[in-house]
């Protein structure tokens, strides 16, 4: 029937009545397909940030990670959208108030991005700091561990610009970090026991002789006499 | 015989006066009507030819004995000279004598007689009457019949000025240079639209050829003039330059032209006609070859030719001896005009073989100075006059049986003394006839003192300027001072001396109208001598008497009355009283030998017109409804022709309608016995010895065979069963082509349905196939055709004698019976071919027609319905309308068209038609559906019988396509004068989508900002 077809008369009919007011139309038809774009923009960022966030949270295995500061973001964007479809919704919207809106909601977007782009820096410095740490002594105590660090040191590099988005970085991160941690524990090493401090001192020509005296010190020495040879002690 | 109008009182007269009126009208009173008036006021005419006088009895016997295979007398004279009556006369004694049983010289064949009259004296008309006369000879008359019906309006002036111009085209060679060019003026929109200007050269000439004109203006064609020729200052002409120039400037040469032009006009408009050259010929020589394939002859006789207008020559060509064997004899009598006869080529006067001329004196004896053949002249018509309308029968029985009036009106007038002592009177075998209100000798004076104008002393002009004026004056008792007749007032001479003595007391009116009684009254100059003749018709005229008493003069005395002349043997018939019982005797003798001696019947003429009268008078027809009307009038006149009577010697007539056959039986024999003795013992009536037994026994012969009688008037040729096919065939017909021209069925009750018939003026419908196009312009004609067969077919007159009575009503049943028939069945019935084609003419040209196809044309009709509904489907498919349902696609096609148009409104923009688009604008539903529901109607129609295209007003459809296409076009147009605007023009509904699509895309967003699935997440 007739109404599977396409009537081209009533197409006809349509764009007679539209050439009176044609730049109205336009227009309008394009604040339309901007709003509708800028939108688009909009849900792709915040679903990225919330990407970021949920990996984030897994990565350091913690549920609250950043979680006041996103309800306070997300609510303050929802409110803006709110606004956004009522505005819409008229006859003839007002493409100012449009633009606040679209704008205010895109700033709460990006402040949100940078919260979780700081949060994931911090996180970042620590492991490298962490790793740091470590490096010179597995490379004398462990090829372990020290293949251990590398595989999170380059993990860090790889991902240390943008947080990611993925579980499976997220989970990479967590294989990696909890391989590391068991290499250390099986090495004994703690990095805030005495002998782990003397021995990065000890790495840069700063170690202190009285340390020797700690009776642990000397027992984790005497078990690992190839460390020796990489110590040295100032005497001040 | 008595009187119509008996006068109580002296001057009271004694005729009615519209009856007068009537009968003396300017043409001869012929036709059926009016054959008895004729022949009762028939005076003997003598022409002469180059030999001398030929008497008119003489000229008929040389006539009807004609054996030769053609016979051409003309007859030429002065309008109003007699021509038109005695040729008038010579066709009723062809009719009288064939009726007669008399044998003509062409033999044993049936001789047919055609009387072409003046009438009117148009062209046309004298065509009609050709065409009417030989209804059988239809399809050789073709021609003239298309000719008649192209000769008025537009047309025919078009074709006027066609000829004329291809008339002067052929003879530019011929013209002087300046007028080279004439047939140019011919061809030139602007110019033409002068020429044919009412009161123009053209405009008369067509109105010449179609409307009544008198004698003298027949006698040359209404010329071209200067005047048509000075073109009004603003008219658009076209033609050559130089001649348009000379022509506005030069009245000499606008005279040339006028003569130029009318030197083509006779050839003109004969090409006007069709008939140019020898296609009257042709078609003469068609109709007398078939006549002879028929066994007939033909006896043509034309009252004037001047009324075949430019056609005269060519009717004398048509009819001059051939002596070819493959056609009929023909007689033929043509009267002519002197300038008609004198304009004929001198090879074709050549060919004529008599050419008769009549002069005024030849009927009127003007060379008897007395005025006796005057007086008996008017005596005639006054005596008819007298007697009335129903004696005129009497006194033309008179003149059939012996030559003259032997019944005078006057005869039981109780103031007969009186008046023919003072008016005098003539004698026409024993009956005396007076002259009142002229007097002996006065109609010749009053002839002779007519004033100029009236310079012809025919007949024609006693009858209208003298008797006729003088009779209605009389009727009026002479208001005014003179006699009301255009004569020259003829003071007595001796007035001054005794108009004291004699006219004291009288008005000063009665003193002026002695200028005129004395002397054409009485034909003396003096009172003193013509006072005593004059003194006794003065209170006839209501008038003072003579203040003196005067005495008659002798020897001044008026002219006597005629002393009685021998009375005429009778010509044909019965002998007068005195021979009666022998004729009596010699009649009974035959009738003995038939019916004793079983011999033939000798003679049989006289006993067939004994029983003719019978037949003639003894049937009241109003009173019985079979046959019909029309078979009725188609058997009359009644002649000897139509009585058989078993045994006669005479063989019988072939080509009679009526057939009424007397068989040798005992009661026929008694019968005729009776009627001769009523008629030869009795004298006309049952007073003779055993007439009472003998009335007694007509009476009952009638009673017993009555029935018979009038069975006979049915044609001898008719199956009983013919009527019933064609009835049905009409009838049938008439249903079907009211359902086509009405676009709809009878109504269902039959008396409605008769009177819709009856009342019904049928026009052409409208058609779409050839076949059907063809119906439909037959329709109208071929409707008011069939009706008439029917109506007359149908018809019961109520009272009045005779043919003339009125007709009141129709015989209803057949109508019934066929209307109630299905009419689903578009036959004409299951016997077409079988119709009676001679007695039921106008139903066989219907059998042959392509109305007995009916079905097969409706067949036609139907699929070019198809095809023109199928029309509309490329349109709707084009743009993008489905076409499962025609009709509703065609409305939303509609709707959407007005929404266009709308539209445009709105924008200021227009289809470029203003009234197709206040049209479509105006397409709410109700408008729509005006358009929708002719097409669903057809679509209805395609899907049931080929009948319901009868009733589809295909118009409708027609109109519907025809606006869809107009529509169309329209809106194309528009769309490609938009097309660079509308290319990329963003419309409120793309607003809206945007619109639609923005809001939907927050609403992701907002979904996102609540950490909701989104829906293509939702979806996964």
């Amino acid at each position: 029937m007739t109404t599977q077809s396409r009537n081209k008369l009533r197409e006809l009919e349509a764009k007679v009545k539209g050439l009176p007011d044609q730049s109205a139309l336009v227009r309008r038809h394009q604040l339309f397909r901007n709003a509708q774009t800028q939108a688009q923009q909009r849900v792709a960022e915040f679903q990225l940030t919330q990407k970021q966030i949920k990996a984030l949270r897994a990565i350091r295995a913690d549920a609250s990670v950043l979680l006041d500061i996103e309800e306070r973001r997300l609510s303050s964007a929802r409110e803006k959208a709110s606004e956004l479809v009522s505005a819409m919704e008229k006859a003839d919207p007002d493409s100012g108030k449009l633009g606040e809106r679209l704008e205010a909601i895109k700033r709460t977007g990006k402040a949100l991005a940078d919260d979780v782009q700081s949060n994931w820096a911090r996180f970042c410095e620590e492991q490298r700091d962490y790793a740091t740490a470590l490096r010179p002594l597995a490379d004398r105590l462990s090829p372990e561990l020290a293949r251990r660090i590398v595989e999170l040191t380059d993990l860090l590099i790889s991902v240390a610009s943008n947080a990611p988005t993925s579980i499976d970085v997220a989970q990479r991160f967590t294989d990696a970090r909890k391989a590391l941690d068991e290499e250390v524990a099986s090495l004994n090493l703690n990095v805030d026991a005495p002998i782990v401090r003397f021995i990065q001192e000890a790495q840069v020509g700063m170690g202190d002789p009285r340390a020797l005296f700690d009776a642990q010190i000397r027992k984790y020495l005497d078990e690992n006499p190839t460390l020796w040879k990489s110590l040295r002690v100032t005497l001040v | 015989m008595r009187l119509d109008s008996r006068p109580e009182n002296v001057g009271d007269i004694c005729w009615q006066s519209d009856y007068g009126n009537r009968m003396l009208s300017p043409i001869s009173q012929v036709g059926a009507e009016a054959t008895d008036w004729f022949l009762a006021t028939h005076s003997p005419i003598v022409c002469e030819d180059d030999v001398g006088k030929v008497e008119e009895h003489g000229l008929f016997a040389e006539l009807f004995a004609a054996s030769k295979p053609e016979t051409l007398v003309v007859i030429k004279g002065a309008p109003g000279a007699g021509k038109s009556q005695l040729i008038n006369w010579l066709k009723l004694r062809f009719d009288d004598a064939l009726a007669r049983g008399d044998c003509p010289g062409v033999g044993e064949r049936s001789l047919r007689s055609v009387l072409i009259r003046r009438r009117s004296g148009s062209l046309k008309d004298a065509l009609q009457q050709l065409v009417d006369q030989l209804p059988e000879y239809q399809r050789y008359l073709a021609k003239i019949q298309a000719a008649i019906s192209d000769m008025s309006g537009d047309t025919a002036n078009r074709r006027l000025y066609t000829e004329m111009q291809l008339s002067l085209y052929e003879s530019r060679h011929a013209s002087a240079p300046r007028l080279r060019f004439l047939d140019e003026v011919f061809n030139d929109s602007g110019a033409v639209h002068w020429l044919c200007r009412g009161g123009g050269a053209i405009d008369r000439n067509i109105k010449r050829l179609i409307e009544e004109s008198d004698p003298s203006a027949r006698e040359s064609l209404p010329p071209f003039t200067a005047d048509d020729f000075n073109f009004p200052v603003n008219a658009r002409l076209g033609f050559d330059e130089d001649l348009r120039d000379r022509l506005a400037d030069d009245e000499n040469i606008r005279e040339q032209a006028a003569i130029r032009a009318n030197d083509h006009l006779r050839l003109a408009i004969a090409g006007l006609t069709g008939l140019r050259g020898h296609t009257l010929n042709e078609i003469f020589q068609e109709i007398r070859q078939e006549m002879r394939r028929r066994g007939e002859a033909l006896a043509l006789f034309v009252e004037d030719v001047s009324t075949l207008s430019v056609l005269d020559e060519e009717l004398v060509n048509a009819v001059q001896p051939l002596n070819e064997p493959s056609m009929c004899p023909l007689i033929s009598v043509l009267g002519m005009t002197l300038p008609a006869y004198d304009r004929l080529p001198d090879n074709l006067k050549g060919r004529i073989d008599r050419a008769l001329e009549i002069t005024g004196s030849s009927s009127l004896h003007l060379e008897d100075t007395k005025g006796e053949t005057t007086d008996r002249f008017v005596a005639r018509y006054l005596n008819g006059l007298r007697a009335g309308p129903q004696q005129a029968k009497l006194l033309a029985e008179d003149v059939r049986s012996y030559g003259d009036q032997r019944h005078s009106a006057c005869e039981d007038c109780r103031l007969k003394p009186e008046c023919f002592h003072a008016f005098g009177f003539v004698r026409f075998d024993e009956a005396e006839v007076g002259l009142y209100p002229l007097s002996s000798g006065a109609s010749r004076r009053l002839l002779d003192g007519l004033t100029a104008g009236q310079t012809l002393k025919t007949p024609r002009t006693l009858l209208q300027h003298v008797v006729r004026p003088l009779l209605d004056n009389v009727a009026k008792e002479f208001r005014g001072g003179t006699v009301g007749i255009p004569v020259q007032p003829q003071s007595p001479v001796d007035l001054g001396a005794e108009q004291d003595n004699l006219l004291a007391g009288w008005t000063a009116e009665e003193r002026g109208r002695i200028s005129y009684l004395l002397y054409y009254w009485t034909g003396f100059d003096k009172l003193r001598d013509g006072a005593s003749h004059l003194a006794p018709m003065l209170p006839w005229f209501r008038h003072s008497n003579f203040a003196k008493k005067v005495a008659p003069l002798p020897g001044t005395a008026p002219q006597l009355p005629d002393p009685p002349v021998p009375r005429p043997a009778p010509r044909v018939g019965p002998t007068g009283v005195r021979d009666t019982p022998k004729r009596f005797k010699e009649l009974i003798q035959r009738l003995d030998s038939w019916f004793l001696d079983k011999q033939a019947l000798k003679g049989d003429g006289d006993f067939r017109a004994l029983l003719l009268e019978v037949v003639r008078n003894s049937i009241q027809l109003e009173e019985v409804r079979s046959p019909t009307c029309r078979v009725q009038d188609l058997s009359t006149p009644l002649k000897t022709s139509n009585i058989v009577i078993e045994g006669m010697t005479t063989k019988a007539a072939v080509a009679t309608k009526a057939r009424f056959t007397f068989e040798r039986t005992q009661d026929v024999y008694e019968m005729l016995r009776d009627l001769i003795a009523f008629e030869h013992l009795g004298n006309a009536s049952w007073e003779f010895d055993g007439g009472d037994q003998a009335r007694r026994r007509y009476g009952q012969w009638l009673t017993q065979h009555v029935s018979e009688l009038v069975r006979g008037y049915e044609p001898a040729t008719s199956d009983p069963s013919d009527r019933g096919v064609a009835l049905r065939a009409g009838i049938r017909f008439l249903r079907s082509a009211y359902r086509f021209a009405a676009r709809k069925d009878l109504p269902s009750d039959t008396g409605a349905a008769i009177e819709a018939i009856v009342s019904f003026t049928p026009s052409a419908p409208f058609a779409l196939s050839e076949s059907a196009r063809a119906v439909a312009l037959d329709l109208p004609q071929r409707f008011k055709e069939m009706r008439d067969f029917l109506l007359e077919e149908l018809a019961v007159r109520q009272g009045g004698g005779g043919g003339g009575g009125g007709l009141n009503y129709i015989d209803p049943r057949p109508l019934i019976e066929h209307l109630s028939s299905s009419s689903e069945d578009l036959s004409l019935g299951s016997s077409e071919v079988s119709i009676n084609t001679v007695d039921y003419p106008a139903v066989g040209r219907l059998a042959s027609s392509r109305w007995a196809k009916l079905q097969d044309v409706l067949e036609e009709e139907r699929q070019a319905l198809s095809a023109l509904t199928d029309s509309l489907v490329p349109h709707l498919r084009n743009w993008g309308l489905s076409t499962e349902s025609l009709p509703v696609s065609l409305r939303e096609y509609l709707e959407s068209a007005r929404g266009v148009v709308k539209a445009c409104e709105g924008a200021n923009e227009s289809l470029g038609d203003p009234t197709l688009q206040a049209q479509i604008r105006d397409l709410a539903p109700a408008a729509v559906s005006r358009y929708v529901s002719p097409v669903e109607r057809a679509l209805q129609v395609l899907e049931s019988s080929p009948q319901a295209v009868l009733t589809l007003d295909i118009r409708e459809v027609q109109n519907t396509v025809d606006f869809v296409v107009r529509v169309d076009r329209a809106i194309q147009r528009l769309q490609q004068s938009l097309q660079q605007r509308l290319s990329d023009v963003v419309t409120e509904q793309d607003v809206e989508t945007s619109r639609h699509e923005a809001i939907a895309t927050i609403h992701a967003l907002a979904r996102v900002l609540a950490n909701a699935p989104t829906e293509a997440e939702a979806d996964a």
